[in-house]
């Protein structure tokens, strides 16, 4: 019906013949001179406008996560205080990297930081949570990094987005649209590893740890460095020393540390070092497939894996890395079934490296890299 | 922590304005294409090129301008736990429970009533939107 009249209504308008084309031929032609002049104001506010989508969607994650960070607090704390503010003053904590200007022991820098920022979030935790255990503690830290991760990721589009319009910008505008399906593929996955650390799953992640786990269990272990243990096995005649972080908490430990203190213990005499961890998949390559490689598999900062070169370099021992791919949206979310189902096909290649290269009696070391939440050992 | 993003939206008036401009533009110029036809016999593919160009483009704003369905990616996903026998090797599965962790402790096997413990957990993978992207990917 509306159809109809709208259609009767251009027929009698256009039945008043030239006029009306020539008003149309003019009206077309300023709408194209308009589109030459402010076309890119046009694509720009198009692209704006997608960007605001994106945004809403951040802040949407961004408020979830906070939510839930201060429910489970508030359900584990059995004191009636609010941690609102706490919280919201641990989502505002700012990391500031140590001065590069002058590279020289900048790693030992980086290591106290990392040190004292780790310190100081649990420190947090057990003021909120004076009855929480050293896994709850642990979880509860990683919720707050989650959490900490999606307010600062939804601050800096925020502020390339108020930039770009304020300035009109269109470089800066396209930049941030072009980076935005990547930078919200990261907020989801932040999101998930938010209810993978509330209910302790293990994540993508923690794939290293696991098989160290599979490796050790049934063994007595011990810490040799913090929250890092250390187990002696026996494969095929040869003495393994696998090494993980101390489960089932969410921790990652001192790895470096922990094969350095091995090394130096052994004056050395270690055969071979094989590292186990999870690594990105490029696209089209799938989660869960097994490479290796030479060298040292261990992410984040680069302190362990500056620590591990420097010890190995030093004794000239052998680096064998086992890496399992995952994509940015496993990572940190709950461990998915073709990850967990690839511990098998490590198994059987860490077997077949130490029979290929090393002999009977041999010492070799295996670290299982990762964060350890849900896995015991 | 407050709210700050207050300025977020305007932008879709705007967007709206011109792209119903560009409608009605394309439809009086194809009605009064229509209508020389009618009496002459000659049909102007220009103006009938521009017009349908013109709704397409206003049909590419829209289609951006939709939104997506809301995926926050809160939502809990299917967990599952397998509890192994240390002795027999029997295996058993079951959803996920607060507390499970690898390497825990489970109740005694039910096959041989030796020690369990829980042996892997893992999300299930939605199995039908996997299958129908990797057939219609050629590499």
């Amino acid at each position: 019906m509306i159809i109809q009249s709208l259609f009767d209504a251009l027929q009698g308008f256009a039945s008043q013949n030239n006029i009306v084309g020539l008003i149309v031929q003019i009206l077309w032609l300023a709408f194209f001179v308009l589109y030459m002049l402010y076309g890119q104001r046009l694509q720009v506010k198009i692209m704006l406008k997608e960007i605001e989508g994106s945004l809403f969607r951040l802040k949407l994650i961004r408020d979830r996560g906070r939510e839930i960070v201060i429910n489970t607090i508030k359900k584990m704390s059995k004191e009636n205080n609010d941690p609102t503010e706490r919280i919201d003053r641990i989502l505002e904590h700012i990391y500031i990297p140590p001065v590069s200007l002058d590279p020289s022991g900048i790693i030992k820098r980086l290591e106290h930081l990392i040190d004292v920022r780790d310190f100081r979030l649990k420190d947090e935790v057990k003021l909120m949570v004076p009855n929480a255990d050293e896994a709850q503690t642990n979880n509860l830290a990683n919720m707050l990094e989650a959490a900490l991760a999606l307010n600062q990721i939804y601050k800096v589009v925020r502020h390339f987005y108020l930039l770009g319009k304020k300035t009109s910008n269109f470089y800066i505008i396209l930049q941030l649209q072009m980076i935005l399906p990547q930078v919200m593929k990261e907020s989801q996955a932040f999101a998930s590893a938010l209810t993978a650390f509330k209910t302790g799953q293990p994540i993508g992640d923690g794939i290293g740890p696991l098989i160290a786990a599979r490796l050790m269990h049934g063994t007595k272990e011990y810490e040799i460095a913090k929250d890092t243990i250390v187990s002696e096995v026996s494969i095929d005649g040869r003495i393994v020393y696998v090494l993980k972080a101390k489960g089932p908490g969410g921790n990652v430990g001192k790895p470096g540390e922990a094969i350095r203190q091995l090394l130096e213990e052994k004056e050395g005499r270690v055969s071979r070092i094989i590292v186990i961890d999870a690594a990105q998949k490029l696209e089209g390559e799938k989660p869960g497939e097994v490479v290796e490689g030479t060298g040292v598999a261990i992410g984040g900062p680069g302190v362990d894996k500056y620590k591990v070169e420097e010890v190995a370099t030093k004794y000239k021992v052998p680096l064998n890395a086992i890496l399992i791919k995952e994509g940015i949206e496993d990572v940190v979310s709950t461990m998915k079934k073709e990850i967990a189902n690839s511990v098998e096909e490590v198994i059987k290649r860490i077997k077949r490296i130490i029979h290929e290269t090393t002999k009977e009696g041999d010492q070799i070391i295996i670290a299982g890299i990762g964060n350890t939440i849900g896995i015991a050992q | 922590m407050k709210s700050s993003s207050g300025k977020i939206r305007r932008s879709s008036f705007y967007l709206i304005s011109i792209t119903a401009v560009l409608i009605i533009l394309s439809l009086v110029t194809i009605t009064q294409t229509l209508k020389t036809y009618k009496d002459t016999g000659y049909i102007d593919f220009l103006a009938l090129t521009l017009s349908a160009s013109a709704i397409a483009f206003s049909v590419y704003m829209v289609l951006q301008m939709r939104e997506s369905p809301l995926k926050l990616g809160f939502e809990q996903p299917k967990v599952s736990t397998v509890i192994r026998c240390s002795k027999c090797g029997f295996e058993t599965t079951r959803e996920f429970k607060e507390g499970d962790y690898i390497l825990k402790e489970s109740e005694p096997c039910p096959q041989c009533k030796g020690p369990t413990f829980i042996y892997i957990i893992f999300r299930e993978t939605e199995e039908k939107r996997k299958k129908k992207k990797e057939s219609s990917s050629p590499i």
